[in-house]
């Protein structure tokens, strides 16, 4: 009939989910005739007893300590089913773990001992003891929160100089290390260009207009916004610098910034001298000359950046884009047909941007053309914008800015701020022309396309009711390898009426274009 | 340098892997009044007892019960919930490390894991029997929704199929259950001591429940063995029932009691802990909504979501808790 086989673990639970699998495993097991998988109770003994699987062993137990006692052919391997225990037990674990996210540093290391590096998104108040740390772990850092005084991130940044670690941030939003994109970041093919960057979605905007040109990045370094302000000096800058010049998959160096202090500027280009790499700069809106003195490349927008690596790269000529990718008739038939639609007195523009840098950008590229433009982040502090709800003559809004992120998650998650914004602002007879920034990729929303669509048809309709039209232009920043896909980010758009312009750069000429005509 | 990230493919899960919420501490978010109590007294301490996914106990050197529990687990006597969903399976948190509370925090020596309680609401584990009653055709409405929920979502792993003995005592049963139903052998096994412990707890034999009561209790597999779950809803069931229908609660109290009274060492720890609990009432906070949904004037909805939270507990310890709590219900409303 069989013999009576049986494992015992003293003080030992298991969740009755777990213990239910274990008895329809063994239940299940050829040649296994009778079995029971239980706690020592005096009840589950006697029922052992009565199902005539008992030992003394299984007498001895307790009320505490966990059985699978069995009748089982003699064929049959005890050590079999054990193993098929033991086997199912410890899947039980790993899949417990797969999904798991360890809430403290040393927790995460016994996890995953070979990680080198650390992304840590925490409270502001925490972030600089989780980041030193990090430091004083040997691990380099991300650090995506804000909210750290620049005292504690010169004392970081110092500690990570010293130990020969990046670290990236505070209010380091994006990265790509070794091709894994971290945080905020696009999918980008694997390449030759190396990125520094104190400027997140400017990094972005460049990284995607490599890949949108058929080239790809080696390294994306993030050094957070402050990295080249005078009390920081360039640290991280610096050592991403020599990182990338160190690495032998880089063949092309870029740098990417807000304007720096002529000081920080001349120290961070002079440590460029020592390589033969090709060195592109884009101190967005700021003194090119310096740059030049060195020999450095400028780039004179986001998108001119990229190309100029990639022909670089490429051994081709270095020119400055200042144009369109769609020829210069098919261009003006848009602005023509945009401006037959509108009416005299609408001649205002409306930039909604989700990244700061992309929204800067477009102040700096229309400020020769349009005029001054109001913003919570202007290019001269008397057009900063008073009342942040409301929009006056051309406006153009970061809502990646501070105000608009206290108590909400930044509008690359939550766009909803933005869709509000956008149906008031085209309830505003005259405003002319709306410009929006669209980021795929990781870390963002989902669907941010989505997410626009409705507030998008609701603006234009709004406007038709009036007899008038709103001009809607829009460029996304993603990749076709993107998860939400860039060919059906766009396709969406167009069929809501938006007119998708390759690049950020593109999109503010273009609107440039319809205003000046406009008027 | 050389930068270096393992597996560094792009996708979600590499970029997932290496993110994490960097913090020393977990906050709690809700502790159990009485056992805050016995927090400031001084000295708490004590060391894991047991393991799970989505918590772990603690046996403190007063041989009792504290459990962790992570947001997803509803509060219940004696806890500590913490405010985030992690995983304690995988946290490093293993039997017999020590635990130590303080003023503010408690510590897994060793881990150097800090759950703070500084911040935190308090939960009171005493049944709550202050609400407004519904009308007793609400109540039947709602017994008879509550038995089809029963057959419609319970696991049949655990006490549901031994129900059937029933038939012909318990009205309701009659119209949903099959009054072909096999018991297999462990069923079998337990049926006739099933029965007797129910006659004597229907004619509240309080001198003889002790004795049935400790003949089937911890007869199941799983750290709360299915009966004893059956047992927990009985009992809970008495005490707001009993409150409902204006009974004696001294009486009642010593029915539960007496089923209680003769189980010391005859189940696991937890469960011995829990039966107790239920025997003055003290339960899980979706168990205690449940009640209050059924016996108050909440709406039909509402109590439906409740039954249905309950039968999702554990593997069949909700369908268990809800088959107890329907028959006790039953043979309090004279559903007999």
């Amino acid at each position: 009939m069989g013999k009576i086989k049986f494992e015992i673990k003293k003080n030992t639970y298991y969740d009755s989910v777990t213990l239910m699998l274990i008895s329809k495993e063994v239940e299940k097991t050829n040649g296994v005739h009778e079995a029971l998988v239980g706690m020592g109770t005096d009840l589950n003994k006697e029922l052992a007893r009565n199902l005539g699987i008992i030992s003394d062993e299984i007498e001895n137990i307790g009320p505490n300590d966990f059985f699978v006692a069995v009748l089982a052919d003699d064929e049959v391997k005890i050590e079999k089913i054990v193993e098929k225990v033991n086997k199912l037990l410890s899947q039980k674990k790993e899949n417990a773990g797969s999904d798991y996210m360890p809430p403290t540093l040393n927790s995460a290391l016994r996890h995953n001992p070979e990680s080198n590096i650390v992304l840590i998104s925490v409270a502001g108040e925490y972030a600089t003891e989780e980041a030193r740390r990090a430091l004083n772990n040997n691990l380099h850092v991300m650090l995506f929160s804000d909210n750290v005084s620049l005292e504690d991130e010169k004392e970081l940044k110092e500690l990570a100089c010293e130990k020969g670690l990046l670290m990236m941030g505070p209010d380091c939003g994006t990265a790509i290390i070794n091709n894994v994109p971290l945080a905020f970041a696009n999918v980008i093919k694997k390449g030759n260009i190396g990125i520094v960057g104190a400027s997140g979605t400017g990094i972005q905007e460049i990284t995607v207009a490599i890949d949108k040109l058929g080239e790809g990045v080696s390294q994306v370094i993030g050094t957070g916004g402050r990295d080249l302000h005078k009390e920081i000096g360039g640290l991280m800058m610096l050592q991403g610098i020599e990182a990338l010049k160190g690495d032998s998959q880089t063949k092309v160096i870029v740098l990417v910034s807000k304007p720096p202090s002529d000081e920080i500027a001349e120290k961070v280009i002079k440590s460029t001298k020592d390589t033969s790499k090709p060195i592109v700069i884009n101190f967005v809106g700021g003194d090119n000359a310096i740059i030049e003195k060195y020999g450095a490349y400028v780039g004179v927008s986001l998108e001119d950046t990229a190309r100029k690596a990639v022909a670089l790269l490429k051994g081709e000529k270095i020119d400055d884009f200042n144009g369109f990718n769609k020829s210069i008739e098919k261009i003006h038939k848009i602005v023509s047909d945009e401006v037959g639609k509108l009416t005299a007195n609408q001649k205002y523009l409306r930039g909604l941007y989700t990244g700061g840098t992309l929204a800067d950008e477009a102040m700096q590229i229309l400020r020769g053309s349009i005029g001054e433009i109001y913003s919570n982040i202007p290019l001269s502090p008397k057009y900063r914008l008073k009342d942040l709800k409301t929009s006056r003559e051309h406006t153009c809004i970061d809502f990646g800015e501070d105000e608009f992120t206290v108590g909400r998650p930044h509008p690359m998650i939550d766009p909803s701020i933005r869709a509000e914004r956008l149906v008031k602002e085209g309830e505003d007879e005259e405003v002319a022309v709306i410009l929006m920034d669209f980021i795929l990729g990781y870390g963002v929303h989902k669907d941010p396309v989505g997410e626009m669509i409705p507030a998008i048809i609701e603006a234009k309709g709004n406007m038709k009711k009036k007899d008038r039209h709103l001009s809607i232009i829009a460029s996304i920043c993603g990749t076709e390898n993107d998860p939400q896909g860039l060919r059906e980010s766009q396709k969406r758009l167009e069929e809501a009426g938006v007119i998708v312009m390759p690049s950020n750069a593109q999109a503010v000429r273009l609107a440039g274009l319809i205003l000046s005509k406009g008027k | 340098m050389k930068l270096e990230v393992k597996n560094g493919t792009i996708n979600v899960e590499a970029s997932k892997s290496l993110l994490f919420r960097g913090f020393d501490f977990m906050n709690s978010l809700m502790i159990c009044n009485t056992l805050y109590k016995k927090i400031l007294k001084g000295g708490l301490k004590g060391n894991i007892h047991s393991v799970f996914n989505s918590s772990f106990n603690v046996l403190d050197q007063n041989h009792q019960l504290v459990s962790f529990l992570n947001s997803k687990k509803p509060m219940s006597p004696n806890s500590i919930k913490i405010d985030n969903d992690i995983s304690f399976l995988s946290l490093g948190i293993e039997p017999k490390l020590e635990l130590q509370f303080f003023q503010s925090f408690a510590l897994i020596e060793g881990l150097n894991i800090k759950i703070t309680y500084d911040k935190v609401n308090f939960w009171d584990k005493n049944p709550v029997l202050t609400f407004t009653k519904d009308s007793k055709e609400n109540v039947f409405r709602k017994l008879r929704i509550m038995s089809k929920l029963l057959i419609e979502n319970g696991k049949t792993e655990g006490i549901l199929p031994l129900l059937s003995t029933l038939q012909g005592k318990i009205k309701g049963l009659d119209l949903f259950l099959n009054s072909k139903t096999n018991l297999n052998k462990r069923e079998k096994f337990i049926k006739e001591r099933f029965l007797k412990f129910l006659d004597n707890y229907i004619r509240e034999d309080i001198d003889n429940l002790s004795l049935y009561a400790k003949d089937i209790v911890g007869f199941g597999r799983g750290l709360t063995p299915a009966m004893d779950d059956f047992l927990c809803g009985i009992m809970v069931s008495r005490i707001y029932l009993s409150s409902y229908l204006d009974h004696d609660m001294e009486r009642n109290y010593k029915v539960n009691r007496a089923i209680v009274e003769m189980i010391k060492n005859k189940t696991t720890i937890v469960s011995e802990e829990m039966l107790n609990y239920s025997s003055l009432g003290e339960t899980n906070e979706d168990i205690r909504r449940l009640m209050l949904s059924f016996l108050g004037e909440d709406p039909f909805y509402y109590f439906v979501k409740n039954v249905k939270n309950v039968v999702k507990i554990g593997e069949t310890s909700g369908t268990d808790i809800l088959s107890g709590i329907y028959i006790g219900s039953s043979i309090l409303l004279k559903w007999i």
